[in-house]
């Protein structure tokens, strides 16, 4: 809502001064949203029929910068190390077909991708906004002053090809955006409004798309496909692109947790900050596309969500299949390359990852002691080792997320603990109980998965609640009753009134009943977990919890604490079937009773005129 | 105060009424009153059976265990037990002590779980109740609570133990070196704790043990046992080694 703001009273701004580019490519008044002409500059693009890495040799590679100012290239394919160069680097990493580029100290630097040499150096003007590269050509968007440019560089020798300038903006916010570009094309986002899709070897402009739903504020490029989006969903490039709409083009909003609420689709491209790595690369929705005729992009089955150190992926309506969580460090790159989701960790680790799964398909490590800021994943297309049969099941690695020890990332152990609760079975139900049981646990985390448990209703999880309910021995050895006493309890309540009670194993019931049965005589049982546990013994029923039930009423009947507990009284009072004649006859004797708690008194007097 | 002859007479009937009273205390006053007459006893039951509150559930229970009738103990037993349980600690505690008053076997299990009460003072009631009815099934679970530190394990154990018992005491190295001390302190303090070379052999773990507690057992022993025994003897040297390595 503040860029919307912000960019119409730029834009305004640009009106009313009648700025223009510099060779009129961005201009305010040009034509936009074309399908003709859209299609005729798709057309020129010159893409390879696969998916495949920019890089000329095609394979798969990345290229990494060091927190000890250096780049280490890999090549995945061969598993070894290309080369590593000292290398102030202060951009991203932009990979060309036998080049890499970015910027290294004042300058926009390209060094040789077989080698790691500098090959050419090339002076930036003004601050840097974002790089992109072709097979042939580096794009240089830069702003200073109120100008933006956008420089072609060319690829061999560092040569201006072309420059374009853009005025209008104001205020200190770029006219452009950092570029994308595949295939002899380059997309240039241009106040926030349009995407300039100029040819790459003259700069001229071929068409542009303007967006009439949203802002543009992202681009993305891969070998065979372009996207643009902002924060709320993105676009595939294609001829329904010129309808500049949401229903008109091929978009998708993808369904993306509330946890995870700093993911985004690329970065912004108009932050100048963004043209280095940061926080938001560890915070990205990743995905593939298939082209389409009509109706919403379509996903390439799912997409995924790198967060720091995890990958959550989800089918393409937003259900979660898979988790993947990197130990220890955080991922600090992770890219789809249509057949894996493939990523790198800060300590130099590469993992690629089964779509479908979540299995692991292949790790490779870029070097002992490497520290990485960031990465260039040049990976387009690859497909490593075939899938092993299975990846690790989603509730385990859920229940191992959410136990995890890194403190910072409790929004992510929310998701696993939600994500855990909403899965029946007796597996969800136990990872669940460890998280509550989990003493370095933080306690909204041990709060949310005790809750989870609690408002379990699923008779399948019976058997791992009766083994909740369980005595365990302090460390002197005497035995306590258990924390999630109370929550497993009340989920055993539920979860045998409810549909499907009939389902749970007569044996286990009865396990059930003798636990809980065994709590109305144990010391040292609070009330709120008293209470539930005879709620759940009633819920499961039989004639000796009724026994039960009239033995401890008629213990309790004229205590002068428990007897007096409003809570209890309800609870006992409401558990007794005064059909029963042992139950009746404890509730009849508590009202002859002098010494029977008042409270108490009255409402076994009003259960018996029932 | 009722006098010895009242095993002879019919309980009063005012303390009859006054144990069936909605007024606690005059009940649980009662409740002492009618611990020597063996007909109130039913009506002692009664009001355990019927559900009591925690004073007046310790009143008749000492009532019970008072003078304890052998014919009745397994009623008395069965009225008691559930208050072993009562979530008042002061309750279990006068509960298992009664149970132990009673001797009754059905009461064993009941003691032999309150030596896992979570209160000290119940485990300790629960020990001396093991201790006094000699209940042989109580030695293993209050090995497991020595070996914890126990203090309830010290002395029941100490009370409970023979020759062979006291050996395995010895030798229970993962029990904490102050609760063996203490504990073989009270086997060698015991009169009834025979023969000599037994104590010798109790003097000798002790002399092992580098607790004070061991060191004071050995010096009150070696101060007070007859001096014709070579078990004084041994503790003697024991001491006099001791000191000449600078223990006090």
């Amino acid at each position: 809502m503040m860029r919307n703001v912000l960019f119409a009273a730029a834009l305004s701004l640009a009106i009313a001064s009648g700025a223009c580019g510099g060779k009129a490519v961005f201009s305010l008044s040009a034509e936009d949203n074309n399908a003709a002409a859209l299609d005729r500059a798709l057309a020129r693009r010159a893409l390879p029929a696969q998916a495949r890495p920019v890089n000329a040799s095609g394979q798969p590679r990345v290229f990494a910068v060091t927190s000890a100012r250096g780049i280490v290239a890999f090549d995945l394919a061969g598993d070894r190390a290309l080369w590593t160069a000292t290398a102030d680097v202060q951009s991203r990493l932009v990979v060309g077909g036998d080049f890499v580029v970015a910027r290294e100290g004042a300058a926009i630097v390209a060094r040789d991708q077989a080698t790691g040499k500098v090959r050419w150096s090339s002076a930036l003007r003004g601050e840097l906004i974002g790089i992109a590269a072709d097979a042939s050509r580096a794009y240089v968007v830069s702003q200073a002053g109120d100008a933006a440019y956008v420089v072609a560089l060319d690829g061999r020798d560092g040569a201006t090809r072309w420059s374009n300038e853009a005025r209008g903006r104001g205020g200190g916010q770029p006219a452009l955006g950092a570029p994308a570009a595949h295939g002899g094309v380059v997309y240039v986002p241009y106040l926030s409004q349009w995407l300039a899709i100029l040819d790459g070897a003259s700069g001229a402009a071929l068409t542009r798309v303007r967006g009439i739903d949203e802002e543009i504020g992202t681009v993305r490029a891969t070998s065979t496909a372009a996207y643009f989006g902002s924060k709320q969903g993105v676009f595939r490039l294609d001829r329904r692109s010129a309808t500049g709409t949401r229903a008109g083009a091929s978009y998708r909003q993808v369904a993306i947790p509330g946890e995870l609420e700093r993911t985004s689709y690329g970065r912004d491209v108009y932050d100048a900050t963004q043209a280095s790595y940061g926080a938001g690369d560890r915070a990205r929705v990743v995905w593939t596309s298939l082209p389409t005729a009509s109706g919403p992009l379509q996903l390439d089955g799912g997409y995924a969500i790198h967060y720091l150190r995890f990958v959550f992926g989800f089918d393409e309506g937003g259900a979660l299949r898979w988790a993947y969580s990197q130990p220890r460090v955080d991922l600090v790159a992770v890219e789809d390359t249509g057949r894996a989701i493939v990523g790198v960790s800060s300590a130099g680790e590469v993992v690629a990852l089964d779509r479908a799964t979540g299995a692991v398909r292949a790790r490779a490590s870029l070097g002992r002691g490497v520290s990485l800021i960031g990465a260039a994943l040049d990976v387009d297309g690859w497909a490593p080792a075939p899938a092993s049969p299975e990846g690790e099941p989603l509730v385990t690695s859920l229940g191992n997320i959410a136990r995890d020890r890194d403190a910072r990332i409790d929004g992510v152990k929310q998701l696993a603990v939600r994500a855990l609760a909403e899965r029946p079975g007796g597996e969800a139900t136990a990872a669940l109980l460890a998280v509550m049981s989990d003493e370095r646990a933080s306690p909204a985390i041990q709060d949310l998965a005790s809750s989870s448990v609690a408002s379990r209703r699923d008779p399948a999880s019976v058997e791992v609640l009766v083994a909740a309910l369980a005595m365990r021995d302090d460390e002197d050895g005497i035995p306590k009753p258990p924390s999630s006493l109370g929550v497993a309890a009340r989920a055993i309540a539920r979860s045998a009134t409810g549909e499907g009670a009939a389902a749970i194993d007569p044996a286990v019931r009865d396990r059930a009943v003798v636990a809980l049965r065994g709590y109305l005589a144990t010391p040292g049982v609070a009330v709120a977990d008293l209470v539930d546990a005879i709620a759940a013994a009633v819920a499961l029923g039989g004639p000796s919890v009724q026994l039960a039930l009239a033995a401890h009423f008629a213990l309790y009947h004229a205590d002068d604490e428990l007897g007096e507990d409003p809570s209890w009284q309800q609870a006992i009072v409401r558990a007794l079937d005064p059909q029963q004649p042992t139950s009746r006859a404890v509730l009849e004797q508590a009202v002859r009773d002098p010494r029977t708690q008042p409270g108490l008194a009255a409402r076994a007097k009003a259960a018996l005129a029932k | 105060m009722v006098g010895s002859a009242a095993a002879d007479r019919r309980a009063p009937a005012a303390e009859l009424a006054a144990l069936a009273s909605g007024d606690v205390d005059a009940a649980a006053q009662a409740a002492g009153a009618l611990a020597a007459y063996p007909d109130a006893r039913p009506a002692l039951r009664a009001v355990l059976v019927d559900g009591a509150p925690g004073p007046l559930a310790i009143a008749v229970a000492g009532a019970l265990a008072t003078k304890p009738i052998a014919a009745q103990a397994t009623s008395d037993t069965a009225a008691l037990a559930p208050y072993a349980h009562h979530r008042k600690p002061d309750v279990r505690a006068a509960a298992i002590g009664a149970l132990a008053k009673l001797g009754d076997a059905t009461a064993h299990v009941v003691i032999i779980a309150a030596l896992r009460d979570p209160v000290a003072s119940v485990r300790a009631a629960a020990g001396a109740a093991a201790a006094k009815n000699k209940i042989a099934a109580a030695i293993d679970p209050l090995f497991a609570r020595l070996a914890h530190g126990d203090d309830a394990a010290v002395h029941a154990l100490a009370a409970l133990a023979d020759r062979a018992l006291a050996a395995r005491i010895a030798n229970l190295r993962e029990a904490p070196e102050a609760s063996r001390a203490a504990c073989l302190g009270e086997i060698l303090a015991r009169p009834d704790f025979d023969p000599d070379p037994a104590r010798v052999e109790v003097i000798q773990a002790l002399a092992q043990l580098r607790d004070g507690a061991a060191w004071s057992a050995l010096a009150d022993y070696a101060s007070a046992a007859p001096k014709n025994r070579p078990s004084r003897k041994a503790a003697e040297q024991a001491v006099q080694a001791h000191g000449r390595q600078g223990g006090q």
